[in-house]
């Protein structure tokens, strides 16, 4: 069983439908190909609530009362800090969406983060702003850890690109007003606001914004491209706004790959587990967790074992590159290859996944915005654009 | 001077939305004698009642209304279904705190259950923005600003000059005495619970307005601030609730406008607390800690 330990309910409740929209599809890809050493993948959601005094009692029990666990996604940025210990002390590995920078340097055998941290987001975003040919930003980012990953390397990335920072909030979440803090803002006059907060945090700190007659443009982080984040401030600003000036700063893999595409014809069929599944098909979380219960799968295979303590350590030789390994986009394919006594690169959905020594993987960063009910790369953000802002 | 105005006017609102709340809160506990930690989830019952109706096209101001009195009714059923019977099984003033407390998480769980974990957004449009001696404010909040000391003013004449007032004052003060002269007590209890509910009911439409949208568990989110009004002014009091809530109100917008909008609740929680230690039954109550509760 691969729990999927996140928010169901609260101001992140729709994480765990987004991790429940990779998971899924993984699980029945998987078992359609005959499951792995006989066994059938079951994805289990588990309510971590978002908030560590909640998660850290139910991984507890997930980890008391579950003998057939064998991994884990979760532990966002809202919980990871207190439940990815726990998880490792039981040997399970955590595939972790958490972006915070204290799992740059993670000595934790059992944790593995595909995507970018925060501070990688953080400096993407400042360049951004350069890309844009913008002169002048305000920062905006909420006061949870989730936002504050990213803010001081947007912060930092600013100065380093020499934009002219006219204003920089840590705003207090889920307040009843922002009114003074929005016209201190507006007074500042900036061209673009960066910004990362929670939805409703969200949605009314920018109504008060649209109240003084402007909103500026956006350059937000992926939560922008959430289903209920864009709910929530359509309801607050209109969709007509919210399209003209968002900039969704992403993690970038061409969404256009066999691995992709095996991945949405999966997404399509999971009505019954995740409600409007398609919502989440350009969602990189979720495509990352797709790629994370493939490569728990491959890893058992190769390993020729489901036990997590000994599967854990074949983790990296599934997905980093080795001489002779072929390379597969698809769990059916690994575990022939595997079968054949091939070693394999698994190249998934969200492109290639290298872990370092300290298990974390990374992409590039692409500007996109919203058209025609789909969210389109703009432009992609070169390495070289996105090292100046740091 | 600009920006204390701005920030004083921004207070105002903040007040008043909280006032609506805090008054119905702090009513419905000095009549009862509970501390009804439930109160955020008929918040949000109602304001999706609200959201259902104007969405069917019925005005915001007219669902508003439709909801309050929705508000009530859900109120009086709770205390019917439940409060009233833990109550008149003599439960501790803790377990009762408790029982809300349950009754809360069940009533939230199934809006969300209902709802789903996404957010919602009134059909309504803020309306132009008007400058008043330095203070902007949208013709949507100068409404809310308008139904809030309308709502007050209603309130305190209703407990200084009428029977009904006088009778929930004598509950408040000494159930057992007010019951021995005659006042209907059930009555009277019922009519707390459905005044509660409909400023519920009105504080949740004005607060979800005001945040732009909103989620299952929104009301109850914001009931520590509610709490907050009402202990400062000093439960069971509603003239506190009102000079509690305009305490909140502009502690929060003038920290957020001169200082650092990260401590907004800092400063708001630290004034409670100097508040209550110099006068620890809030600034306005004068309600015995003796009292047992009214079902």
């Amino acid at each position: 069983m691969v729990a999927i330990f996140h928010a169901y309910s609260g101001p992140n409740a729709a994480f765990g439908p987004e991790a429940a929209a990779g998971c899924f599809p993984a699980e029945k890809l998987i078992n359609a190909a005959g499951g792995v050493l006989g066994h059938k993948i079951t994805c289990d959601p588990t309510d971590s609530k978002g908030d560590p005094a909640d998660a850290v009692p139910a991984a507890n029990r997930l980890i008391a009362s579950t003998s057939s666990l064998v991994g884990v996604l979760g532990g966002g940025s809202d919980t990871a800090t207190a439940v990815v210990p726990l998880f490792a002390q039981a040997n399970i590995p955590v595939f972790s969406t958490t972006g915070q920078a204290s799992f740059d340097h993670s000595t934790s055998p059992y944790f593995w983060r595909i995507l970018s941290p925060d501070p990688a987001q953080g400096g993407a975003m400042a360049a951004a702003a350069k890309k844009l040919g913008l002169k002048s930003v305000a920062t905006v980012f909420g006061n949870d850890s989730s936002a504050q990953g990213s803010a001081p390397a947007a912060i930092a990335g600013v100065t380093k690109l020499h934009l002219h920072l006219v204003a920089n909030q840590t705003i207090a979440i889920g307040q009843l007003s922002y009114r003074s803090e929005v016209q201190k803002l507006a007074s500042a006059k900036p061209q673009a606001i960066i910004s990362e907060a929670d939805p409703q945090t969200s949605a009314t700190y920018l109504s008060e914004l649209r109240q003084l007659g402007t909103i500026p443009d956006l350059i937000t982080d992926p939560v922008s491209q959430e289903p209920g984040w864009r709910k929530a401030v359509i309801g607050a600003i209109g969709a007509s706004n919210l399209n003209a000036h968002d900039y969704a700063v992403v993690a970038y893999a061409p969404l256009t790959t066999l691995a992709y595409r095996t991945y949405t014809a999966a997404l399509k069929t999971i009505g019954k587990q995740v409600s409007k599944p398609m919502q989440w098909n350009s969602d990189l979380y979720s495509v990352a967790d797709y790629d994370s219960v493939v490569i728990m799968a491959l890893a058992m295979d190769m390993a020729h074992s489901t036990s997590p303590k000994v599967y854990n350590t074949f983790i990296p030789k599934v997905t980093n590159p080795s001489a002779g390994a072929v390379v597969v986009h698809t769990y059916a394919a690994g575990k022939a290859a595997l079968a054949k006594g091939k070693r394999i690169q698994y190249v998934g959905a969200a492109g290639a996944i290298i872990f370092d020594r300290w298990h974390n993987a990374g992409q590039g960063f692409a500007i996109e915005r919203y058209k025609n009910g789909n969210w389109a790369v703009s432009s992609v953000l070169s390495s070289a654009e996105i090292k100046a802002a740091f | 001077m600009e920006v204390l105005m701005s920030a004083i006017g921004f207070g105002i609102v903040t007040a008043s939305i909280l006032a609506v709340s805090s008054v119905g809160f702090t009513l419905q506990f000095s009549v009862t004698n509970v501390f009804n930690l439930s109160f955020g989830s008929v918040m949000t019952g109602t304001g999706f009642i609200a959201y259902a109706l104007n969405t069917s096209g019925i005005s915001i101001w007219a669902s508003m209304a439709i909801g309050a009195l929705c508000g009530g009714l859900i109120s009086v059923a709770l205390n019917w279904l439940i409060f009233g019977r833990f109550i008149r099984h003599g439960i501790s003033r803790f377990g009762m705190v408790i029982v809300t407390i349950a009754t809360g998480l069940i009533c939230d769980n199934t809006i969300q259950a209902f709802v789903g974990p996404t957010f919602y957004a009134y059909n309504a449009q803020p309306g132009k923005a008007f400058d008043l001696a330095g203070m902007l404010l949208t013709g949507q909040e100068l409404i809310i600003i308008v139904i809030a000391a309308v709502m007050m003013t209603a309130t305190h004449f209703g407990l200084k000059s009428t029977r009904l007032g006088a009778a929930m004052r004598g509950l408040s003060v000494n159930a057992s005495l007010a019951r021995a002269c005659g006042v209907p007590t059930r009555r009277v209890v019922a009519v707390a619970w459905f005044a509660s509910g409909v400023m519920a009911g009105i504080g949740s439409v004005a607060l979800f307005l005001d945040t732009s949208t909103f989620a299952a568990t929104t009301g109850s989110q914001f009931l520590i601030m509610v709490i907050a009004a009402a202990v400062l002014g000093g439960v069971g009091s509603a003239e506190g609730a009102v000079v509690g809530a305009l305490v909140v109100g502009l502690a929060t917008e003038i920290t957020a406008a001169y200082w650092n909008p990260e401590l907004k609740d800092v400063v708001a929680f630290a004034v409670l607390i100097l508040v209550l230690l110099v006068r620890p039954q809030g600034m306005f109550s004068q309600l015995s800690s003796e009292r047992t509760a009214v079902g």
